[in-house]
């Protein structure tokens, strides 16, 4: 039997009978909250987060990017941390190769909020991969309590048993408020 | 209503197997063509992860269920076979037959078509000219690249031709004009445009090559280039096909102030621009292509898998349905057979079929209907054989009861002259017991005397009832009874009912009798002389004490009356003497022709008109007979009838031998007997003459039962009488 064949039977008994992978060593920095006006501010940089094979998809043209997950939580001492606020923030390229550009779209809860075209794709990922201050809660409704806010990145999807559907993620990067609640 | 249930059962079916396969193949088309579309799909669309997510959890829902009917089907198979199930074995035959006709193909189909898909796929991932398209469009973003490195070279010259100028000051805008639309001629480009930071300030573009409006520059792109000194950029121009090549180039200058910056742009031909797009999209298309690879291998495969996943699910199906249709008949029939055998005749095979097993299911039933109503028509036989064998032996019960209450003695023999039979008046009577003759020859249980034993035999022998007398010694006394026999009706080979009546008692009585009226007759004749003897004697005394002159007279008659008298009362005394005198028979063998003839011969002529004729069927007839007393009892009969007959008449003496009896009868045309003097026919001083000692036929009667016979009398047809003498001979 050819190779590819082969190679396409195992890609499929791997798709349907492998357990799901763990993700990559991607992972969350720099994880920063500040505060504008009324609004929390957070800043990371997701490091990792290319390899090969999302390089060649993002040159190929086809709508390559992540999603990060940005979670605010009460923190509670002897039970499960409470959710005060999700917010989800989609970063994704495509590549025009007559112009030979990069476009890099911002979605914050499924609104556009930047656009960005840049030259390289080292700008693209630099563009993907560092998020600066960006608006998601509003302070004055947070509770007066300790908190704690998590970030991570949603890297892709993969079927775990083959069946059923899961993200390939990072690990929650998380930054906690010590004494007050952020912004006070 | 059979019929209709079976027509709408068939109707259920065929419509499960129509929209089965419509189905089937409605969903196969739909993945074929969708297998033949993937290489079109939209990236986006085959990116889809919920497209592949679909696809793995329909192929894992059709295993699931192509594994349901296949186990279930079998464990019901297994079980089936466990508990020894009639036709489990051949449904699992059958079975096995239709799952592995419909797999085998199936998985080979699967095989092949997999082959030609991935060798479609890796036809799609590495196209016939791939490389040329690689090449062309390196060659074009060369060319690209090299047209923009052409306008940043145009850029910086034009900035250096217009140092001398200030793009701010509008007095000096004729001279950048001028130097630009120098710089632009000298350059070779078609555009030339002096901005201060990102503030147009002028233009200048090449009329001949026919675009007459500027293009929409990017504030980034100018942005860029006073940041970096130099940028690139591609603008398409709405509405046509030709695009700009463009390069910006800023003169350096002090941070904060304002800073000048030429964009010098080149037009792409259209031909020029459409090519260099078409390979450029074609080239991002294949290397879309190639990054997707992965999944659309396996979403083809999945889809593959999948449409073989429905096609070995309905052939497993149509497998087991079709095996349905042979084994359900065939076990409904041994179900059946096995209700039958164990008597349930009320089963009916229910299963539906139209082809050679329904006919087998309705001859079954028919068969068993039958059967039912055989079973019924036996059983109500039995009840009426039941009911008939009851009231048999509530008759036989009845029957025996009497015979065993009766006087008569009654005895039943088959036709081999084996006791059947006997009551307790019979066993009394010969002295027996029951088990003595039961189930045994009767002449032989019985140890019965020869004589007994020639009549058993006779009665045996004969066709016809008999009626015969026997004496006996049984035990101190002879005893008499008289054996009728009667053929039983029915039996097979000519059984026999015997009759015996212990006679002793009544022959005793009637002895008794017959010797009261001989001494009341004796006792009248003999009075009858005295009379006068008394009257003869008593005159003759008178006339002597009168002293009758004619005394000797008188004597004399009286003497003679006296002596008449005296001699008919010796003659009676002599007859009577003479009757009870008369000796024992001594049979032997007699030319009956002669014996007949010779007393035939004494009354011919003797009557005038009155004819005497004498008839013997055999010629050469001899008899075990005592001729003497023989001839005594022809004369008697003859005697008696030529007297009887008045002329013109007939008296005629026929002779025959049949079954070992000699039968004589004398018969005659005369005035013939009342009925009530046959019965006293016989009995000793009886007449219907009134004359005669009327001992005539009681010593014809006493010499036939000496010879073991019987004589009767009955009415001559179509007058006078008949007297039948039966004598057995041995």
């Amino acid at each position: 039997m050819p190779a590819r064949p082969l190679l396409a039977w195992a890609v499929a008994v791997l798709a349907a009978t492998g357990p799901a992978l763990a993700a990559n060593s991607a992972e969350i920095v720099d994880l920063m909250v500040d505060r504008y006006g009324e609004r929390l501010l957070v800043s990371f940089q997701l490091v990792g987060g290319f390899d090969d094979t999302v390089r060649r998809k993002i040159e190929s043209g086809l709508p390559t990017g992540f999603i990060y997950q940005i979670r605010l939580e009460r923190v509670r001492t002897w039970w499960l941390n409470g959710t005060i606020e999700n917010a989800q923030l989609e970063v994704f390229a495509m590549y025009n190769a007559i112009t030979r550009e990069y476009l890099v779209n911002f979605k914050h809860d499924g609104n556009l909020i930047d656009s960005r075209t840049v030259k390289s794709l080292e700008e693209a990922e630099n563009a993907m991969s560092i998020v600066h201050a960006l608006p998601v809660f509003e302070a004055d409704e947070m509770p007066d309590a300790r908190m704690v806010l998590r970030v991570r990145a949603v890297l892709g999807s993969r079927n775990f048993l083959g069946l059923f559907p899961t993200t390939i993620s990072t690990d929650w990067a998380e930054i906690r408020s010590v004494d007050e609640p952020f912004g006070r | 209503m059979r019929l209709s249930s079976t027509f709408q059962q068939r109707l259920r079916d065929n419509k499960v197997l129509f929209w089965l396969l419509t189905l089937t193949l409605l969903f196969l088309t739909v993945s074929y063509y969708a297998v033949l579309r993937g290489r079109e799909l939209d990236p986006d669309a085959i990116n889809n992860r919920i497209l592949l997510f679909t696809l793995r959890n329909t192929n894992v829902v059709l295993v699931l269920a192509v594994g349901f009917v296949l186990v279930r089907n079998l464990v019901k198979l297994w079980v089936e076979r466990r508990h020894g199930q009639l036709g489990s074995q051949f449904k699992t035959k059958l079975v096995a037959t239709y799952i592995g006709l419909s797999l085998l193909p199936v998985l080979l189909l699967f095989a092949y078509a997999n082959r030609v898909v991935q060798g479609s796929l890796d036809t799609l991932f590495d196209p016939p000219g791939a490389e040329l398209v690689a090449a062309g469009n390196s060659v074009s973003q060369a060319l690209t690249l090299e047209t923009q490195t052409r306008n940043l070279r145009s850029a910086e010259s034009a900035l250096r031709a217009t140092r001398p100028v200030t793009f701010a000051d509008p007095e000096q805008r004729p001279r950048l004009s001028r130097l630009l639309q120098n710089e632009m001629r000298r350059q070779g480009v078609d555009l030339l445009v002096a901005f201060e930071d990102t503030e147009f300030v002028h233009a200048s573009l090449n009329p001949s090559s026919g675009v007459t409006q500027l293009p929409e520059l990017d504030r980034g792109f100018l942005v860029e280039a006073l940041r970096e000194s130099r940028s690139t950029e591609v603008v398409e121009i709405p509405g046509r096909a030709e695009r700009w090549l463009l390069a910006a180039a800023a003169r350096p200058g002090e941070p904060g102030e304002p800073r000048e910056l030429i964009v010098s742009g080149t037009l792409l031909a259209a031909d020029l621009s459409a090519q260099t797009e078409l390979l450029v999209n074609t080239s991002q298309a294949n290397r879309q292509l190639l990054a997707q690879e992965d999944d659309i291998r396996t979403i083809s495969l999945l889809l593959l898998l999948m449409v073989t996943l429905v096609l070995l699910l309905v052939c497993t199906w149509v497998g087991l349905i079709l095996a349905r249709r042979v084994t359900v008949p065939i076990e409904a029939l041994a179900e059946g057979t096995r209700r039958i055998i164990s008597g349930d005749l009320d089963h009916r095979v229910t299963a539906e079929a139209d082809d050679e097993l329904g006919v087998l299911v309705e001859s079954f039933n028919r068969m068993t209907a039958e059967l039912q109503r055989n079973e019924q028509v036996i059983a109500e036989s039995h009840e009426e054989l039941t009911a008939s064998n009851r009231e048999l032996a509530e008759e036989r019960a009845l029957i025996a009861a009497v015979l065993d209450n009766v006087a008569a003695g009654v005895i039943s023999v088959d036709g081999e002259g084996t006791v059947l039979t006997v009551n307790a008046a019979a066993l009394e009577m010969l002295q027996i017991h029951e088990g003595q003759v039961l189930g045994r020859e009767l002449v032989d249980a019985i140890a019965a005397p020869p004589q007994l034993r020639a009549l058993l035999e006779e009665a045996l022998a004969s066709e016809g009832p008999t009626d015969q007398e026997v004496r006996l010694p049984l035990g101190a006394d002879w005893k008499t009874f008289e054996v009728k026999s009667a053929p039983l009706p029915g039996e097979q080979g000519g059984g026999m009912v015997l009759v015996l009546e212990d006679l002793t008692e009544l022959i005793r009585a009637q002895k008794l009798a017959t010797w009261n009226e001989a001494a009341r007759r004796i006792a009248h004749e003999i009075k009858n002389p005295l009379t006068p003897i008394q009257l003869a004697a008593e005159r003759l005394l008178k006339r002597y004490r009168a002293q009758d002159p004619n005394l000797g007279e008188a004597l004399e008659n009286a003497v003679q009356i006296i002596v008449r008298e005296v001699a008919t009362m010796k003659t009676l005394v002599d007859e009577f003497a003479r009757f009870a005198r008369m000796p024992r028979a001594r049979p032997v063998d007699v030319d009956l022709r002669r014996l007949l003839d010779e007393t035939v011969t004494l009354y011919r002529d003797i009557k005038p008109g009155v004819e005497v004729a004498s008839c013997l069927d055999e010629a050469d007839a001899v008899a075990s007979l005592d001729p003497e007393q023989f001839r005594g009892v022809l004369v008697n009969l003859l005697d008696n009838a030529v007297e009887a007959t008045p002329a013109p008449g007939r008296v005629e003496v026929h002779a025959q031998r049949s079954n070992g009896h000699l039968s004589i009868r004398v018969s005659d045309t005369g005035v013939g007997i009342p009925p009530e003097d046959k019965e006293k026919l016989f009995l000793p001083y009886y007449s219907t003459k009134g004359r005669g000692t009327g001992l005539g036929l009681a010593i014809v009667h006493r010499i036939v039962t000496d010879h073991h016979g019987t004589i009767r009398v009955e009415d001559n047809q179509p007058q006078g009488t008949v007297f039948t003498i039966e004598i057995p001979q041995s």
